[in-house]
Protein backbone atom coordinates (compact mmCIF):
# COMPACT_ATOMS: atom_id res chain seq x y z
CA UNK A 1 0.00 0.00 0.00
CA UNK A 2 1.28 3.46 -0.70
CA UNK A 3 -0.01 7.18 -1.07
CA UNK A 4 -1.50 6.27 -4.09
CA UNK A 5 -3.66 3.93 -3.17
CA UNK A 6 -4.65 7.04 -0.53
CA UNK A 7 -5.44 9.35 -3.26
CA UNK A 8 -7.53 6.29 -5.04
CA UNK A 9 -9.64 5.74 -2.18
CA UNK A 10 -10.52 9.81 -1.50
CA UNK A 11 -11.41 9.77 -4.99
CA UNK A 12 -13.58 7.10 -4.99
CA UNK A 13 -15.64 9.32 -2.48
CA UNK A 14 -15.49 11.89 -4.35
CA UNK A 15 -13.98 13.24 -7.79
CA UNK A 16 -13.02 17.03 -6.33
CA UNK A 17 -10.34 15.80 -4.19
CA UNK A 18 -7.06 17.48 -4.77
CA UNK A 19 -3.47 17.01 -3.77
CA UNK A 20 -1.52 19.90 -1.49
CA UNK A 21 -3.89 22.58 -2.65
CA UNK A 22 -6.93 22.82 -4.47
CA UNK A 23 -7.14 24.96 -7.47
CA UNK A 24 -8.85 28.58 -6.95
CA UNK A 25 -12.08 28.03 -8.93
CA UNK A 26 -12.92 24.31 -6.73
CA UNK A 27 -16.29 24.32 -5.54
CA UNK A 28 -17.69 22.57 -2.26
CA UNK A 29 -17.39 19.89 -1.39
CA UNK A 30 -13.65 19.73 -1.83
CA UNK A 31 -10.96 17.56 -0.42
CA UNK A 32 -7.52 18.25 -0.10
CA UNK A 33 -4.99 16.41 1.15
CA UNK A 34 -1.16 16.40 1.42
CA UNK A 35 1.74 14.07 2.86
CA UNK A 36 3.45 16.20 5.47
CA UNK A 37 6.50 13.88 7.47
CA UNK A 38 7.69 10.36 7.61
CA UNK A 39 8.52 8.53 10.51
CA UNK A 40 9.51 5.25 9.13
CA UNK A 41 10.26 1.69 10.82
CA UNK A 42 14.11 1.58 11.60
CA UNK A 43 15.72 -1.85 11.90
CA UNK A 44 19.48 -2.38 11.80
CA UNK A 45 19.56 1.27 10.06
CA UNK A 46 17.62 -0.24 6.81
CA UNK A 47 14.25 2.28 7.11
CA UNK A 48 11.93 -1.37 6.36
CA UNK A 49 8.70 0.48 5.97
CA UNK A 50 7.78 4.36 5.58
CA UNK A 51 5.29 5.52 7.58
CA UNK A 52 3.68 8.78 6.26
CA UNK A 53 2.05 11.10 8.58
CA UNK A 54 -0.34 13.76 6.69
CA UNK A 55 -3.70 15.26 6.71
CA UNK A 56 -7.14 15.29 4.87
CA UNK A 57 -9.36 18.31 4.86
CA UNK A 58 -12.76 18.13 3.41
CA UNK A 59 -14.72 21.44 3.34
CA UNK A 60 -18.22 21.49 3.12
CA UNK A 61 -21.40 24.25 3.43
CA UNK A 62 -23.18 20.68 4.30
CA UNK A 63 -23.84 19.68 8.00
CA UNK A 64 -23.45 16.42 8.57
CA UNK A 65 -22.37 15.38 5.53
CA UNK A 66 -22.42 11.98 3.79
CA UNK A 67 -18.88 12.35 3.02
CA UNK A 68 -17.77 12.76 6.48
CA UNK A 69 -18.48 9.20 7.14
CA UNK A 70 -17.04 8.27 3.66
CA UNK A 71 -14.01 9.42 4.07
CA UNK A 72 -14.15 7.60 7.91
CA UNK A 73 -15.33 4.04 6.05
CA UNK A 74 -12.32 4.94 3.35
CA UNK A 75 -9.97 4.88 5.56
CA UNK A 76 -10.76 2.08 7.62
CA UNK A 77 -10.80 -0.25 4.54
CA UNK A 78 -7.51 0.94 3.65
CA UNK A 79 -6.10 0.00 6.96
CA UNK A 80 -4.98 3.25 7.62
CA UNK A 81 -4.79 4.67 10.92
CA UNK A 82 -6.28 8.25 11.34
CA UNK A 83 -7.68 10.90 13.74
CA UNK A 84 -10.29 13.39 13.70
CA UNK A 85 -7.93 16.56 14.32
CA UNK A 86 -10.12 19.19 14.18
CA UNK A 87 -13.58 19.95 13.53
CA UNK A 88 -14.29 24.17 12.15
CA UNK A 89 -16.62 26.17 11.52
CA UNK A 90 -15.97 29.44 9.17
CA UNK A 91 -18.46 31.83 10.08
CA UNK A 92 -17.43 34.15 7.07
CA UNK A 93 -18.10 31.57 4.05
CA UNK A 94 -19.96 28.90 6.01
CA UNK A 95 -17.84 26.04 5.46
CA UNK A 96 -17.78 23.60 8.07
CA UNK A 97 -13.78 22.34 7.75
CA UNK A 98 -13.21 18.48 9.23
CA UNK A 99 -9.27 17.53 9.36
CA UNK A 100 -8.43 13.96 9.44
CA UNK A 101 -4.89 13.21 10.82
CA UNK A 102 -3.83 9.68 9.02
CA UNK A 103 -0.58 7.21 9.56
CA UNK A 104 -0.23 5.21 6.87
CA UNK A 105 2.64 2.88 6.32
CA UNK A 106 4.14 1.79 3.20
CA UNK B 1 21.21 -29.96 41.64
CA UNK B 2 23.04 -26.09 41.47
CA UNK B 3 22.32 -23.75 44.72
CA UNK B 4 21.96 -20.42 44.33
CA UNK B 5 22.71 -18.24 47.08
CA UNK B 6 21.28 -14.73 47.22
CA UNK B 7 22.25 -11.83 49.70
CA UNK B 8 20.54 -8.40 50.44
CA UNK B 9 17.09 -9.74 49.09
CA UNK B 10 15.42 -8.07 52.38
CA UNK B 11 17.51 -4.92 51.30
CA UNK B 12 15.78 -4.70 48.19
CA UNK B 13 12.53 -5.94 49.00
CA UNK B 14 12.58 -2.50 51.18
CA UNK B 15 13.59 -0.79 48.30
CA UNK B 16 10.83 -2.15 45.66
CA UNK B 17 8.06 -0.94 49.00
CA UNK B 18 10.07 2.23 48.55
CA UNK B 19 9.51 2.53 44.73
CA UNK B 20 6.40 1.60 44.99
CA UNK B 21 5.24 4.53 47.56
CA UNK B 22 6.88 7.15 45.57
CA UNK B 23 6.12 5.73 41.54
CA UNK B 24 3.26 7.81 40.82
CA UNK B 25 5.60 11.15 42.09
CA UNK B 26 8.08 9.54 39.97
CA UNK B 27 5.95 8.83 36.65
CA UNK B 28 4.57 12.40 36.93
CA UNK B 29 8.18 13.99 37.45
CA UNK B 30 9.47 11.96 34.08
CA UNK B 31 6.05 13.83 31.96
CA UNK B 32 6.94 17.06 33.30
CA UNK B 33 10.14 17.31 31.59
CA UNK B 34 8.68 15.51 28.41
CA UNK B 35 5.44 17.86 28.29
CA UNK B 36 7.81 20.82 29.00
CA UNK B 37 10.03 19.93 26.32
CA UNK B 38 7.28 19.71 23.80
CA UNK B 39 5.33 23.20 24.79
CA UNK B 40 8.37 24.93 24.07
CA UNK B 41 9.35 23.34 20.83
CA UNK B 42 5.28 24.26 20.05
CA UNK B 43 5.81 27.70 21.08
CA UNK B 44 9.20 27.99 19.22
CA UNK B 45 7.57 26.44 16.25
CA UNK B 46 4.36 28.95 16.59
CA UNK B 47 6.61 31.92 16.33
CA UNK B 48 9.03 31.07 13.40
CA UNK B 49 5.61 30.21 11.39
CA UNK B 50 4.49 33.11 12.32
CA UNK B 51 1.47 32.51 15.26
CA UNK B 52 0.45 35.29 17.08
CA UNK B 53 1.93 36.09 20.33
CA UNK B 54 -1.71 36.61 21.90
CA UNK B 55 -2.28 33.11 21.09
CA UNK B 56 0.75 31.24 22.69
CA UNK B 57 0.90 33.70 25.68
CA UNK B 58 -2.32 31.03 26.42
CA UNK B 59 -0.20 27.76 25.79
CA UNK B 60 -0.41 25.50 28.98
CA UNK B 61 -0.10 21.95 30.08
CA UNK B 62 -2.56 20.55 31.81
CA UNK B 63 -2.89 19.22 35.43
CA UNK B 64 -1.78 15.91 35.37
CA UNK B 65 -4.48 12.89 35.44
CA UNK B 66 -3.88 9.46 36.75
CA UNK B 67 -5.37 6.24 36.94
CA UNK B 68 -5.41 2.85 35.71
CA UNK B 69 -1.47 2.85 35.67
CA UNK B 70 -0.82 5.29 33.49
CA UNK B 71 -0.40 9.40 34.08
CA UNK B 72 -1.45 11.63 31.14
CA UNK B 73 -1.19 15.50 30.30
CA UNK B 74 -2.33 17.51 27.23
CA UNK B 75 -0.89 21.11 26.22
CA UNK B 76 -3.65 23.41 24.90
CA UNK B 77 -4.76 27.26 24.55
CA UNK B 78 -6.26 28.75 27.29
CA UNK B 79 -8.11 31.83 27.67
CA UNK B 80 -9.26 34.69 25.32
CA UNK B 81 -7.81 37.70 23.53
CA UNK B 82 -8.55 40.68 21.79
CA UNK B 83 -8.31 40.64 18.47
CA UNK B 84 -7.70 43.63 15.96
CA UNK B 85 -11.49 43.70 15.97
CA UNK B 86 -11.99 45.04 19.39
CA UNK B 87 -13.60 41.18 19.48
CA UNK B 88 -12.70 38.56 22.41
CA UNK B 89 -11.73 34.82 21.34
CA UNK B 90 -11.07 32.15 22.34
CA UNK B 91 -7.32 31.03 22.35
CA UNK B 92 -7.80 27.52 21.25
CA UNK B 93 -9.63 28.19 18.04
CA UNK B 94 -7.79 30.46 16.80
CA UNK B 95 -4.68 28.17 17.44
CA UNK B 96 -6.68 25.36 15.78
CA UNK B 97 -7.57 27.95 12.86
CA UNK B 98 -3.51 28.26 12.12
CA UNK B 99 -3.02 24.90 12.70
CA UNK B 100 -5.21 23.56 10.03
CA UNK B 101 -6.05 26.51 7.78
CA UNK B 102 -9.31 27.45 6.65
CA UNK B 103 -10.86 27.39 2.64
CA UNK B 104 -9.44 30.69 1.86
CA UNK B 105 -6.18 30.25 0.17
CA UNK B 106 -4.72 33.23 2.13
CA UNK B 107 -4.68 31.25 5.44
CA UNK B 108 -3.31 28.30 4.71
CA UNK B 109 -2.45 25.37 7.35
CA UNK B 110 0.46 26.72 9.21
CA UNK B 111 0.60 23.15 11.40
CA UNK B 112 2.63 24.76 13.84
CA UNK B 113 1.56 22.05 16.54
CA UNK B 114 2.23 18.93 14.74
CA UNK B 115 5.65 20.29 13.29
CA UNK B 116 6.61 20.93 17.27
CA UNK B 117 5.23 17.85 18.03
CA UNK B 118 7.09 15.85 15.43
CA UNK B 119 10.64 17.00 15.22
CA UNK B 120 10.70 16.67 19.26
CA UNK B 121 8.71 13.89 20.16
CA UNK B 122 12.30 11.35 20.95
CA UNK B 123 13.87 14.77 22.52
CA UNK B 124 10.22 14.52 25.18
CA UNK B 125 10.72 10.51 24.99
CA UNK B 126 14.73 11.07 25.93
CA UNK B 127 13.86 14.01 29.02
CA UNK B 128 11.22 11.55 30.20
CA UNK B 129 13.49 8.33 30.40
CA UNK B 130 16.29 10.37 31.59
CA UNK B 131 14.86 12.16 34.67
CA UNK B 132 13.11 8.60 35.11
CA UNK B 133 16.16 6.81 35.94
CA UNK B 134 18.05 9.68 37.49
CA UNK B 135 14.79 9.82 39.96
CA UNK B 136 14.51 5.51 40.04
CA UNK B 137 18.13 5.79 40.79
CA UNK B 138 18.23 8.16 43.67
CA UNK B 139 15.70 5.72 45.48
CA UNK B 140 17.76 2.64 44.50
CA UNK B 141 20.86 4.16 46.30
CA UNK B 142 19.14 5.37 49.49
Amino acid sequence: MGLNDLRDALVAVSASTYHYVAPDNAGFPRIVWAEETREDLIANNVHIEKGYIGTIDLFSLTEGDPLINAIDSALNGLGVGWTLNNVLFEEDTRVIHHEWNFYLYA
Amino acid sequence: MPKFKTQGIEELSEKFDKLGHRAEGIAKASLYEGANVLADAIRASGVSNGVSQKVLDGLYVAEFKTGAGSVQTEIGFAGYFTNENGKEVPRALVAATFESGTSNRQYPKTRFISKGFYANRKRADSAISSEFDKRFNEIMGE
